[in-house]
């Protein structure tokens, strides 16, 4: 087989091929210079099997009120006024808590079984600031002590390999990048779109071509033979250049399951038009082409409602809703769903009265939401009370940093303590826990 | 620009390659002596035909451009002589040269003579795309000679493969591929892309009577109103040099163009501006074209029918009962710019949900959360926009920092606003006290930014009461002349009777209360303003404060196009410098949208300098 | 890997029959001490011993003052336009054009061992006052560049330090600028990172200007690395930058930026070079004037064992092919490959090496190059490509192949990649333009071509 129809073959078959078992493989008799990209696209299938975590940040601080509401209490309705939902209204979850009911989407999860919900999360002494409410969420440090990094960043850290590989954790959107996943060694690439993740120009296949057969020969002369090196030393081999042609090769192989995911992708699932629907569709896109990312992050803003609050947040939580479960029936439909895990976060909740002005001001405690196959589906934790309240906002009854403790612990498989900065207690979000970390 | 208009030089050279193409790609044939010749295009079009474009006289278009100054200049431009160096050029060239020595002629006059009966374009949809050109001569020996120019180009370029030939009712037509065919009907040449289209047309010439488009009841509607208007150019004989007819209906029903019929739109500001001519295009049954050239200006009419019933949801553009009337363009000495329109931004607003897509209407919903915020609880489309007339005037203006400091390294243009208020008494301490939150908003937001503060301050002169925010400039920037952009900005509001402005800087609120606003009493001169009767919609571009704002800012234009390009100063003073005088050439651009007598029409003019 | 001899490393090197002084060497050195150099100056080059050339390169250690004014101008015209993400353009449009190289890659030095973020700064006119002071001692007087960074106002908002309160000393820039400015770990006890911050105290931010504030100076005795006085901020800089370890912290910075990214160097085979930095008053040309001649820098252990920085990569392709771009194409592009200019990852600055690639950033470098490559105002010698190599008498896609590789690449190719390449592109070279761009472009997404 030539290197050009062995590249339609990649290209045509990448799906089968990567499914393939090795002996299978070599049974219809690859050429000989394949194994580096072989053996890589079945190291992938090892790795892909590894668990995966995506993030939805929901910026300006989200009112946990109204997307949980305890339509049962009195006081909800007394702090309420105009902004409060009535039983009648709610999307029931329990006797007492019903789901905004612009939520069907996240309902429909909770129903199937795919979403936890973990009510009245916060931390002490709470900052009510957008910009240091987020970064003590993106850090678990306080202004006074130093950040240098985010608590995916030093997740990140534990997992850098220095492979050369598929990147570790990616930001979609045109954001600035989040704090969280700034890390000490592995940089995080921002990506606005897919074809970022191809191999462009006119002589695409070509260049395929070259590069994937560049990797495998001993292409650089002087280097290797040391014909014009001949002083008293001469190192014989050069490991930075077989480092570069295996991340070739990788980069490679990449950019193949990233085209064919781009090409052939199916889905029956139709991804809402917003923003945050069409980044979670290449979320799934890229999870489905086999890409050993192990962190997804996006940001979904606009949740800072002082006033004439209903519709946007109605808008708002829609988009969220509807997004968020597009993406876990997707990956239910392509059998991705028992190791993706979707964590929605806000940097703080509202207070629990409403405003003068048809809205809420900064608060504290919120709910988070984790969804996915492998969740321990129900609502976690108690409701917090709405009349014994800190300086007129919820008080908190779970610390972020135990979820966080627990994403890290029970799905990604780290010591969640020296990431954290501390020990915390996990809490039961997950069905069956991954094995701990060492 | 610069960039654009060399892309756009070369789009020219290959649309006149495809041109050529065309013509190169169809057969011949030859008709009987003695049949009629003295029958139009829109005689042999068979009715199918949905969107047609009849040329005169294209020689003297030729001949127009060929002439004009302009070109002159534009041939010393050192761009345009490196453009004749280029490979696409010379093959172009090599292609007029052949032309030349097979019409036996230089290529202007070879041309004139070969349609000096007009050209027609016509595109049938019936069965797929069908494209008919129709050349007309009263000299059949230059069609002949043309014929044979193609017939020997496609003999070249098919590499000695022979061109296949057809009879149809004893005439010949060449098929030079599958699709295209050529065909002389004696002073016409046919050229088609589809060979029942091709058929259809000498039908129609050998044998009359048949329904043609010049039966087509949609044809004679538009003929009909192209007839009873005749948008002159300014100040100029302006011939019409091209008309076209559109079959909106059928285009409609095959599906052409489908964006434009979309009842519902993701651009607010083209909504805005646009909303009104789109809803009546998805309405109307047919439109006239008109394309007018002098060698001052170059104009275009489009005419549609319209109807009052097809107004909803659009009313906000039409106005009711009476169909809404702009306001006059506003005057003031440096005017870049000016659009006024009847529009009820209010009513806009507030039925986005009918006007945009989902998605746009998301946005605008949550901007208008944020906005309430920023309005200290009043809702932006009801109570702001609302408190509004449907007249909306927006004007721009080049700055005067010539004696002033801190003077902005980069000059803006100043801009405003004008609406008239329907109960100045009660909006104007509202609108006073937004603009003051707003100000106190900028300031607190800026201040996290690094930005300086506004000054807030208020006046009462002219008979109008002015708020102004000055930024004040600290000991250091007083004296500097080359500020940060900020300083192109002092943000006031000024109230005169009921009148509201809303500009983004003092001086020119000033000049805005101060000059007259009655349309009798704008300067007299030979071309003040475009519109000589009240239309819906009317805007101009001045070319000569755009020079001259683009001078202002020429250091920066360079510096800009060194970091764009990548080029050295003196590259990058040429392509400027170029830049600035191309818009030498240019005079003033009208745009008129009206609505009346049934009747839609827009115009858009451009007028070269003399 | 064996030992390797300190004594030979740091000798002069002398041009041998075995390794003579050739365009290869001349490359080798203008990628390193520079970015690259095009054909005409490697040859003027040859025409000078390698001492000479590295001596006027340290020679030029100011801008032409016409140059400078036409780059500050650019830099001027962005931040009036209160574009500050576009400054990053302003200093590529520098580092493709500036006559001084080294000076350059200097700057691009601090910047990374200074590692200040735009991003928290915010006031593009800090950044650029700090580019500008890097500039100013890249080949300069190191002390005199520590001090200046210690009172520079995009440092201290950079790293929290705008107020330095007596009753609470900011450790954060004292810590930083004994561990990654100075000593590097190790060098320094947390007593020391006490002591130091109360010498800073009083150090403050004002209105986006430093100043000190008397009111808030710390005025008593403090003992910083055993040291002891009632010293102020100055004094405090003075005892960090009298340490042995700044120049062995240096020394080993500058191994790994000019000569290799790994393995890491010996102490022993460091301490020359430390001690001729410390010789010449921590004065940074004599001591880059030390590794540039030397046996080391000119010898297999240094040549290809470099992986290019993003900036590296695409300066040099430009430079090396005297080619222009789109500045702004760039500086974007430079985001996503990882090192965007004013936008360090984080205070300890790029890491370099292997950390710059991956599957992103290695697709980013091809997918960058095929944008400039097709972008229009991408041009060479102010010419087509095609007909750039054509006025260099180059005929043909192996003598392209040949050309690339003298000039931008550290090693030459393999006979079988170049056939493949010829096979792949034959039309390369030989007036048509696209099959030119392209094999340039395959050439250079090479793995082999990141090596610098």
């Amino acid at each position: 087989m030539t290197k050009g129809s062995l590249m339609v073959f990649i290209n045509t078959n990448r799906r089968q091929f990567l499914r393939s078992s090795i002996g299978g493989a070599t049974a219809i008799g690859i050429g000989s210079h394949i194994p580096a990209c072989f053996t890589h696209a079945a190291e992938n299938s090892k790795r892909a099997r590894e668990n995966i975590l995506v993030v939805v940040q929901m910026s300006g601080g989200n009112d946990g009120l109204n997307t949980l509401i305890p339509f049962a209490d009195p006081d909800y309705k007394a702090a309420r006024p105009k902004l409060g939902f009535s039983a009648a209204e709610v999307l029931k979850c329990t006797d007492s808590l019903g789901f905004h009911p612009s939520m069907s989407g996240l309902h429909g999860l909770l129903e199937a079984g795919d979403l936890a919900v973990v009510q009245g999360v916060g931390y002490d002494n709470p900052n009510r600031s957008h910009f240091e409410a987020m970064d003590i969420w993106h850090t678990c440090r306080r202004k006074q002590e130093p950040r240098p990094d985010g608590w995916l960043g030093r997740y990140l850290d534990t997992q850098a390999s220095g492979s050369g590989g598929d990147v570790l954790a990616l930001h979609l959107g045109q954001e600035q990048q989040p704090f969280a996943v700034n890390s000490q060694s592995v940089r995080v690439p921002t990506v606005r779109e897919l074809t970022e993740f191809q191999l462009r120009g006119q002589h695409r296949e070509q260049l395929c071509e070259l590069l994937s057969s560049s990797a495998d020969e001993k292409q650089a002369v002087a280097l290797r033979s040391s014909t014009s090196v001949s002083m008293k030393e001469s190192p014989s081999d050069n490991d930075l250049l077989a480092f570069l042609e295996s991340s070739t090769t990788a980069a490679l192989a990449a950019s193949e399951r990233v085209s064919e995911a781009v090409q052939g992708y199916k889905s029956d699932i139709t991804y809402p038009t917003s923003e945050l629907g069409q980044k979670l569709r290449i979320v799934a896109q890229l999870i489905d082409a086999g890409l050993t990312t192990k962190i997804y992050y996006v940001q979904l803003d606009g949740f800072d409602t002082h006033s004439q609050q209903a519709q946007t947040h109605s808008i708002l939580l829609k988009q969220w809703s509807e997004a968020v479960s597009a993406l876990i029936q997707d990956l239910k439909s392509h059998d991705h769903d028992q190791r993706v895990c979707v964590m929605s976060f806000s940097e703080f909740g509202r207070r629990v009265a409403e405003n003068a002005s048809e809205g809420t001001d900064h608060g504290a405690a919120g709910p988070m939401f984790v969804s996915g196959g492998k969740v321990a589906a129900g609502i976690v934790g108690e409701s917090p009370s709405l009349t014994d309240l800190q300086d007129g906002d919820l008080k908190h009854h779970t610390d972020f940093r135990q979820v966080y403790a627990t994403v890290l612990h029970d799905w990604l498989g780290v010591d969640p303590t020296p990431i954290l900065g501390g020990q915390y207690a996990t809490l039961p979000l997950f069905k069956n826990q991954v094995a701990s970390a060492s | 620009m610069l960039q654009q208009l060399s892309t756009e030089r070369m789009g020219l050279s290959t649309r006149i390659g495809l041109f050529c193409g065309l013509m190169l790609s169809c057969g011949l044939l030859r008709a009987d002596d003695g049949v009629q010749q003295d029958r139009s295009a829109p005689e042999l079009l068979p009715e199918s035909v949905v969107a047609v474009a009849e040329i005169p006289k294209l020689g003297a278009i030729a001949d127009t451009l060929w002439d004009h100054p302009l070109r002159q200049r534009l041939l010393e431009l050192p761009v345009y002589k490196a453009t004749l160096q280029s490979k696409d050029f010379k093959q172009f060239q090599q292609g007029v040269n052949a032309f030349e020595s097979a019409m036996g002629e230089p290529w202007l006059p070879a041309l004139t003579r070969l349609t000096d009966g007009g050209v027609t374009l016509a595109l049938s949809v019936s069965q797929g795309p069908g494209i008919t050109v129709l050349i007309r001569s009263s000299d059949q020996n230059a069609l002949e000679k043309f014929r044979d120019f193609i017939l020997a180009i496609r003999l070249l370029s098919g590499k000695g493969k022979l061109v296949q030939q057809a009879e149809y009712r004893g005439l010949t037509a060449h098929a030079l591929n599958d699709d295209a065919k050529m065909v002389l009907l004696d002073h016409y040449l046919l050229l088609t892309n589809q060979s029942e289209l091709g058929k259809a047309i000498v039908d129609r010439y050998l044998d009359p009577g048949q329904s043609t488009l010049q039966t087509n009841e949609r044809y004679q509607q538009t003929l009909a109103m192209r007839n009873s208007t005749h948008p002159a150019l300014a100040g100029e004989e302006s011939p019409r040099v091209a008309t076209a007819f559109l079959d909106l209906q059928s285009l409609r029903q095959a599906g052409v163009a489908k964006e434009v019929y979309h009842e519902r739109s993701g651009n607010y500001f083209g909504e805005l501006l646009l909303g009104g001519l789109l809803t009546t295009v998805r309405h109307a049954p047919c439109a006239d074209v008109q394309l007018q050239l002098s060698s001052s200006a170059v104009g275009l009419h489009l005419a549609t029918e319209h109807q009052r019933g097809w107004e909803p949801p659009r009313e906000y553009t039409f106005g009711a009962p009476e169909l809404g009337v702009a306001p006059p363009l506003l005057t003031i000495p440096n005017r870049l710019f000016a659009l006024s329109a009847h529009r009820d931004l209010s009513q806009m607003w507030l039925r986005a949900g009918e006007l945009l897509t989902e998605n746009a209407e998301e946005q605008l919903a949550q901007a208008d959360t944020q906005l309430v915020t920023l309005l200290s609880g009043h809702d932006f489309g009801e109570d702001i926009l609302g408190s509004f007339g449907s007249d909306v005037r927006i004007v721009a203006q080049v700055q005067d920092f010539a004696d002033r400091l801190p003077r902005p390294a980069i000059q803006l243009p100043s801009f405003a606003f004008e609406f008239q208020m329907k109960d100045a008494s009660e909006s104007q301490t509202e609108l006073r006290r937004i603009f003051q939150s707003f100000i106190g908003f900028i300031n607190v937001t800026g201040a996290t930014n690094g930005m300086p503060p506004f000054d807030l301050g208020m006046e009462a002169a002219d008979g109008a009461q002015y708020y102004t925010a000055t930024y004040v400039p600290n000991r250091d920037q007083q004296k500097n002349a080359a500020a940060p952009i900020n300083f192109n900005f002092s943000p006031t509001i000024a109230f005169v009777n009921d009148r509201f402005i809303v500009s983004s800087t003092t001086a020119l609120a000033r000049e805005l209360v101060q000059s007259p606003t009655k349309i009798e009493s704008q300067p007299a001169g030979e071309e003040t303003e475009p519109a000589t009767h009240p239309v819906n919609t009317s805007a101009v571009l001045d070319a000569e404060p755009l020079r001259s704002i683009l001078q202002l800012n020429k250091s920066h234009l360079i510096a800009n196009n060194m970091l764009e390009q990548g080029h050295t100063q003196e590259e990058a003073a040429a392509e400027i410098g170029l830049l600035l005088e191309l818009v030498e050439y240019l005079r003033q651009a009208d745009l008129r949208l009206d609505f009346n007598d049934g009747r839609m029409e827009f115009d858009f003019e451009l007028k070269l300098a003399k | 890997m064996h030992d390797i001899d300190p004594n030979w490393a740091w000798q002069v090197f002398e041009p041998t029959a075995e390794r003579p002084w050739d365009r290869a060497l001349a490359a080798h050195l203008f990628r390193r001490a520079g970015f690259a150099a095009d054909p005409t100056t490697l040859d003027a080059a040859l025409t000078q011993s390698p001492t000479t050339v590295i001596e006027e390169l340290l020679r030029a250690n100011v801008e032409p003052s016409q140059f400078r004014t036409t780059a500050d101008q650019l830099a001027e015209t962005v931040l009036a336009g209160g574009e500050a993400k576009r400054l990053s353009a302003a200093w590529v449009y520098r580092l493709v054009n500036a006559p001084s190289q080294l000076l350059e890659k200097m700057t691009l030095f601090w910047h990374g061992h200074f590692a200040t973020g735009a991003e928290k700064v915010t006031d593009a006119r800090l950044m650029w006052q700090q580019n500008q002071l890097l500039r100013q001692y890249a080949l300069g007087n190191f002390p005199a560049l520590v001090h200046g960074i210690s009172q520079d106002p995009a440092m201290l908002i950079y790293l929290d330090s705008v107020a330095n309160r007596k009753a609470h000393p900011n450790e954060n820039f004292a810590r930083e600028l004994m561990e990654l400015f100075c000593l590097g770990e190790g060098n320094y006890s947390e007593r020391d990172v006490q002591e130091l911050a109360r010498c800073f105290t009083g150090w403050e931010i004002k209105n986006k200007q430093f100043r000190k504030n008397k009111y808030q100076q710390d005025t008593g005795e403090k003992t910083v690395l055993g040291q002891s006085g009632a010293f102020d901020g100055e004094e405090g800089v003075r005892c960090v930058l009298e340490q042995p370890s700044v120049e062995r912290f240096l020394a080993s910075k500058w191994y790994r930026f000019f000569i290799a990214d790994e393995p890491a160097p010996s102490a022993e085979l460091l301490q020359p070079l430390a001690d001729e930095f410390r010789k010449h008053d921590l004065q940074v040309a004599p001591a880059l004037q030390f590794l540039l001649q030397s046996n080391l820098f000119f010898s297999s252990h240094a040549i290809g064992r470099h992986i290019k920085s993003p900036v590296e990569f695409i300066v040099g392709m430009l430079r090396g092919l005297q080619a222009t771009a789109s500045a702004d194409l760039i500086s974007k592009g430079l985001i996503r490959l990882g090192q965007g200019l004013f936008y360090p990852p984080n205070v300890k600055g790029w890491d370099g090496g292997r950390t710059w690639i991956n599957s992103s950033t290695l697709l980013g470098r091809s997918n960058l190059l095929a944008d400039l490559l097709a972008h229009e105002s991408t041009r060479f010698a102010g010419d087509s490509l095609s007909a750039y190599l054509k006025e260099l008498g180059i005929d043909g896609p192996q003598q392209a192949i040949e050309h690339y590789e003298s000039t931008l690449l550290a090693a030459r190719l393999s006979d079988e990649m170049r056939g493949e390449l010829c096979r792949a592109f034959p039309k390369a070279a030989g007036g048509d333009e696209p099959a030119a761009r392209e094999l340039l472009h395959a050439v250079l997404s090479l793995p082999l071509s990141q090596l610098g």
